[in-house]
């Protein structure tokens, strides 16, 4: 028997982004890409892809590194999202960008002079918030998630769901549409995010210390009226309103403030932006 | 010999077993080799493939076997890998060209991968596997092609349930399960005692929802109670895998 090993070698047990690479290959024709049959400027993907200005240039080490720092940072300004540190993070997210590509674009212009530089590097960092970041963050994240504030803490809120299967006492993110100009008071629009107290068709019981909702009782929130009851319209939540004063705010204007408040408090269902996620990451998002 | 040499069973039954693996030749490790492929266990049968090789390294079958269950277990780069190294030895060896072309179609060459299928048909006229390695070839480039070559290798293996059964394993990795389930069930009228087909139609049915799948594994274990794969998709019904609690896990963490 010969004494060679006629065993071949052997892939590691864990292979899940090996197969995910040659699925991605096959689905991208990678091989066509790579022979450059496409034909896709490198500056446009320079512009595109994160770090991708060093992989043009044969600097893998670089084209890696800002690879991975990028993925990092997005991961932090997910995770951090709407705090100051998701802000840092989306900001180093677009410093690592445009040094990628800027190195790419100094190259292949051979500026030679400072100031064409620093233009380029200007243009590249304007063209980077303008067409990718800025439409990134106030156009396409939205549509998912939108981070909102309350009570100081920062809530994610998923984006979507049917507004008829909100419950009574759940909480929602609405919009409030418009401004409203109620004498010397306006009110901001915005989005809240509160609990849904009665749906339509419910009958809210108003008393000096409570209010009730079919057979539930619950405390009087400010500026609630201390006796009577409203029928909530269909299409409507009762959703008593969380407001922040913000200037020129006089004692005499209390009559008023409860009225907006008031109006404000009959929410159209088409408002609905969506429910606050029950945990964030390792976050629990307790709003109670 | 002591007198109670006998009553040391296990001793025994390896020392026996030893035995019979030095009395099996480069013959017996082929067959033994083919019915491991027949049972769907890859892995012993690339060590089979690999025994015939100590005792006879110029047997090219072997060496396609072996490249060919490196592709069954999913390991594209070292099939590659080894599929050069046999071909240093059997640079015309029809099948082995094949083998490497479907596993450069797999890792996504497949310009490469259609030279190495084109070759594959100049050496030697034609066999069932070599069109069933050019429809992978076809499949990765998502051409159409794939299908006439599929058919074409099942029609000279009209009576094999093996080439159907490769087939419908084809067709079910690149995600195409109603196909897989037809010719898995063709498969099945020519040898219903395959234990790998039942498996085969249960993962098919699995993957188009259908609520029959259990069904099929039972069946497949029934026939064949050793293999763990079926056991394993069994058990993973009534216990979740690690992706699927995960994947609770994420819908109960992230749902609104």
């Amino acid at each position: 028997m010969a004494d060679v090993s006629f065993y071949p070698p052997r892939a590691p047990r864990v292979r899940f982004f090996r197969e995910l690479w040659y699925r991605l290959r096959r689905l991208i024709k990678a091989e066509k890409v790579e022979a450059g049959y496409y034909r896709i400027q490198p500056s446009v993907l320079a512009f595109l892809v994160p770090g991708y200005g060093f992989l043009a240039a044969r600097r893998r080490f670089y084209a890696g590194a800002i690879v991975l720092g990028w993925l990092t940072l997005a991961l932090v300004f997910l995770i951090r999202m709407g705090y100051p540190e998701g802000n840092v993070a989306m900001g180093l997210m677009i410093s690592l960008h445009a040094s990628s590509a800027v190195f790419l674009f100094v190259r292949t212009s051979c500026a030679e002079d400072l100031s064409q530089r620093l233009g380029i590097a200007l243009l590249v960092l304007g063209g980077l918030m303008v067409f990718l970041y800025l439409p990134l963050i106030y156009l396409v994240l939205p549509r998912f998630l939108i981070p909102l504030d309350y009570e100081g803490k920062v809530v994610i809120v998923r984006v979507g769901g049917n507004p008829a299967q909100v419950r009574r006492g759940e909480w929602v993110a609405y919009r409030t549409l418009g401004t409203y100009n109620y004498g010397g008071i306006r009110v901001f629009e915005g989005h809240g995010l509160e609990q849904v107290l009665a749906l339509p068709g419910d009958t809210i019981h108003f008393h000096k210390t409570h209010f009730e909702v079919g057979q539930a009782s619950y405390p009087r929130r400010p500026y609630m009226p201390e006796q009577g009851e409203w029928q909530v319209e269909p299409d409507c939540w009762i959703i008593w309103p969380r407001l922040e004063r913000r200037a020129n705010y006089a004692p005499n204007m209390d009559g008023t403030i409860g009225v907006v408040w008031r109006d404000l408090a009959h929410v159209p269902r088409g408002n609905f932006i969506g429910r606050p996620m029950k945990h964030w990451f390792w976050r629990k998002q307790q709003l109670l | 010999m002591s007198r109670f040499s006998n009553l040391e069973f296990s001793a025994n039954e390896e020392h026996r077993a030893a035995e019979q693996e030095s009395v099996k030749d480069e013959v017996s490790f082929m067959a033994e080799a083919q019915s491991f492929l027949e049972l769907g266990e890859f892995e012993r049968a690339l060590r089979s493939y690999s025994k015939v090789l100590e005792f006879n390294p110029q047997r090219a079958e072997a060496w396609t076997g072996q490249v060919r269950m490196l592709i069954e277990l999913g390991e594209f780069k070292e099939a590659k890998l080894w599929a050069d190294k046999a071909l240093e030895r059997f640079p015309q060896e029809s099948e082995l060209l094949a083998a490497k072309a479907v596993a450069l179609g797999r890792m996504g060459d497949s310009e490469a991968a259609l030279a190495f299928s084109d070759a594959s048909f100049e050496e030697r006229g034609e066999s069932p596997y070599l069109w069933l390695a050019r429809a992978d070839v076809f499949m990765a480039r998502k051409e159409k092609q794939a299908d006439f070559c599929l058919q074409k290798a099942l029609a000279l293996a009209a009576n094999n349930w093996m080439f159907h059964w490769l087939a419908a394993r084809l067709y079910y990795v690149y995600r195409k399960f109603a196909a897989s389930l037809k010719i898995a069930q063709q498969a099945l009228a020519l040898d219903a005692a395959q234990s790998v087909l039942w498996f085969q139609i249960g993962l098919c049915q699995e993957a188009l929802g259908i609520a029959q799948s259990r069904e099929s594994y039972e069946r497949a274990l029934e026939l064949n109670p050793d293999n763990q794969t079926v056991r394993a998709k069994l058990d993973s019904a009534a216990t979740p895998s690690p992706w699927r609690r995960f994947h609770g896990w994420w819908q109960r963490k992230f749902s609104a």
